[in-house]
């Protein structure tokens, strides 16, 4: 059983700088958890703080219920796949695996049948007399999980594991993992900057930002109910549109005043949450899919706006519009069929039941 | 269906542009070969002189007649004289010893140093680091005469001991900067890796660095090796009697006698000892190489 706690962790360099300023995070047992966020954000310097690769400045790390804040990473029960593999380049596939077991002196039986069920499970097998040169990136990227799978620790931890795979072989190793975590079912810390990623293989997604979280959550949860500006552009790609608007009250409904005189109706089941903010000024926050052309036979909730496309790119099995409003760069998903052309007015609605709006001085979503 | 240019003449530019390229290569190529085979005239020169110089006579060698680049009368006899004398012997025994010991020792401390050095990481140790360098730049005919005095006061005077005592001075310092380059260059994941599958850090030097850090090792240890091999001035400065002396300066003050130099045996005693430092390296330059430009580039 192995949950992982973090109490108000905090990790300052020399200077001053804090590269993580105090964060609390409970990793339930068996729970797959990705810290998500772009570079510098302290992701990485988290789950180094795990592994013990890093001390921490202040606050408390648990494994398992056990205070490990001064315990060396090999009695932390951990194992840790990194981004670029890290093998043992004068040993085979095979003493890759079994080295960790050999330090903790296992028995060779119990090393060659725990090295061969990993192979079979990561379909490794014809690989263990060969050293790493002469294996592919994926596979060398299985053996380092390989490696960890053997050990059977409390524990994994991946250190974007596949930052360094091409695009097709990223996603199919995405998908083993996945299927490795629900064979083995071990606590797992993942790292990546890749939002893709997290959303596909977190059972819960951290989001951060300048050394906190922003937001914890299942994956589905931060996609349609971001808490913050930052969460509500990260997730989700293309990214979010928030357009500057102004909220005005007009005859016990909600209108959005934004640029060019575009006037959008908000639904009335949000009249209430949003009052307090009549007669402020507001962010507009829609996601490209939301954002569609008028073909939708469920019209209800939605507000047609018509614009002038500046950019059009057909992606095959749709096409994403990409707008100026006023200076601000907005971005629309379109069914292939729907004719659309640079410069002619093109007439979209938009989904009002999957709007945001975000508070622009304190970046909170309303 | 539109014509697709195939032949140079529709790509008048591209070609000459290939042409002139080819012919930069060339005359690059030619300039090359001539400074290379200059330069190894040159620098080939002293050795064949020798090489022909042991193959002569006494006699041969102070007759002032004839091209001194060709044998007449060829022999082996100085080689021989060289290989039966008991003195030589002792030479060569010395030498062997000398560097064995030195070189083992080296390679201890220059190893352990590195990766405490670059791995370990301490208050101090970049300073420390850049230390080690900076007194390898002290030359030996300046550090000799405060050695003198500390292998006096230890009274290893004109004993190999005392060689084996000093020669690291040269040695160590190099060859730990040798291994600190080339431990750099091994990622640093792979010791936080081996930290986590249970590695303790003498662990992680055996079974990780010194395996995957072999050709530097190698490396250093071929430097080493023609250090204290071809160490003259120490030797000279401390050694007194033949029976102490290597091989370098034993075939320079002992095949002298009076004012007659015995040039066929110093010539085939000079051979001689350059021959092992000429095995190793014809054995191991690639490891050579490659452990003095490791880290230059991170591959």
């Amino acid at each position: 059983m192995a949950q992982v706690s973090l109490r108000k962790i905090v990790k300052a360099y020399e200077g001053g700088v804090q590269a993580v300023k105090g964060i609390d995070l409970e990793i339930a047992d068996h729970e797959f958890v990705v810290l998500v966020g772009p570079s510098g954000c302290g992701k990485s310097t988290t789950l180094r703080m795990i592994a013990g690769l890093e001390e921490i400045t202040s606050g408390d790390i648990a494994i398992g219920g056990t205070l490990v804040n001064d315990i060396p990473p090999r009695d932390r029960d951990i194992a840790m796949v990194f981004q670029n593999y890290a093998l043992y380049p004068h040993m085979s596939v095979y003493d890759n695996m079994a080295f960790g077991l050999m330090l903790r002196k296992f028995p060779k039986a119990e090393i060659d049948r725990r090295v061969k069920e990993a192979a079979r499970i990561l379909d490794i097998t014809p690989l263990l007399e060969r050293k790493p040169k002469a294996l592919s990136g994926g596979q060398r990227q299985r053996v380092a999980m390989g490696r960890a799978i053997v050990r059977d620790p409390k524990v994994f931890l991946f250190d974007e594991p596949l930052s360094n795979l091409d695009a097709k072989l990223r996603v199919q190793m995405r998908t083993e993992i996945k299927k490795v975590h629900q064979t083995v079912n071990t606590t797992t810390v993942y790292v990546t900057h890749d939002q893709v990623e997290a959303m596909t293989l977190a059972d819960r997604v951290v989001v951060m930002n300048h050394g906190i979280i922003e937001q914890v959550g299942p994956p589905q949860e931060l996609y349609h109910h971001p808490a913050t500006k930052f969460v509500a552009g990260f997730i989700g790609s293309p990214s979010m549109n928030f357009i500057p608007a102004r909220l005005e009250q007009a005859s016990g409904a909600l209108r959005l005043h934004l640029p060019h005189d575009i006037v959008l109706d908000v639904p009335a089941a949000r009249t209430a949450l949003y009052q307090p903010h009549a007669g402020k000024d507001v962010l507009f926050g829609i996601r490209p899919e939301h954002l569609t052309d008028d073909k939708a036979t469920d019209k209800a909730n939605t507000a047609p706006i018509t614009l002038k496309p500046d950019v059009i790119e057909p992606m095959g099995m749709e096409t994403l519009v990409h707008f100026k409003l006023n200076g601000t760069e907005v971005s629309a998903r379109l069914d292939p069929a729907t004719p659309a052309a640079v410069g002619a007015p093109l007439s979209l609605i938009a989904h009002m039941d999957q709007m945001h709006l975000i508070d622009p001085t304190t970046d909170k979503v309303l | 269906m539109s014509a697709t240019p195939t032949s140079r003449r529709d790509l008048p530019g591209i070609y000459s542009k290939a042409g002139s390229l080819r012919a930069e290569r060339r005359w690059a190529l030619i300039w090359a070969y001539i400074s290379l085979i200059i330069s190894a005239a040159i620098l080939l020169m002293p050795p064949v002189y020798m090489l022909i110089t042991s193959f002569k006579t006494s006699r041969e060698i102070a007759d002032q007649n004839g091209n001194p680049w060709i044998v007449r009368d060829p022999t082996l006899g100085n080689y021989w004289a060289l290989i039966a004398d008991p003195m030589f012997q002792g030479f060569f025994f010395n030498s062997v010893i000398i560097t064995l010991v030195v070189v083992v020792l080296t390679m201890v401390i220059s190893i352990l140093a590195a990766f405490a050095l670059s791995r370990m990481r301490f208050w101090g140790s970049q300073v420390l680091a850049t230390g080690v360098f900076l007194t390898y730049l002290v030359p030996d005919t300046l550090l000799f005469i405060p050695l003198y005095q500390i292998v006096g006061g230890l009274g290893l005077l004109n004993s190999i001991w005392g060689l084996i005592l000093v020669y690291p001075t040269l040695t160590v310092p190099f060859c730990t900067w040798i291994m600190i380059g080339y431990f750099a260059s091994i990622p640093k994941e792979l010791d936080e890796a081996a930290l986590i599958d249970g590695a303790t850090w003498p662990q992680m030097l055996m079974k990780i660095f010194i395996p995957v850090a072999l050709p530097g090792i190698i490396a250093a240890t071929i430097f080493a090796f023609t250090v204290s091999w071809a160490a003259f001035v120490y030797p000279t400065a401390f050694i007194t009697t033949p029976d102490q002396m290597p091989l370098t300066i034993g075939v320079v003050s002992q095949l002298v006698r009076g004012d007659t130099f015995a040039w066929g045996q110093i010539m085939a005693g000079a051979l001689l000892a350059a021959l092992p430092p000429v095995i190793v390296y014809a054995f191991l330059m690639d490891y050579y190489i490659a452990g003095l430009t490791a880290g230059a580039t991170k591959g």
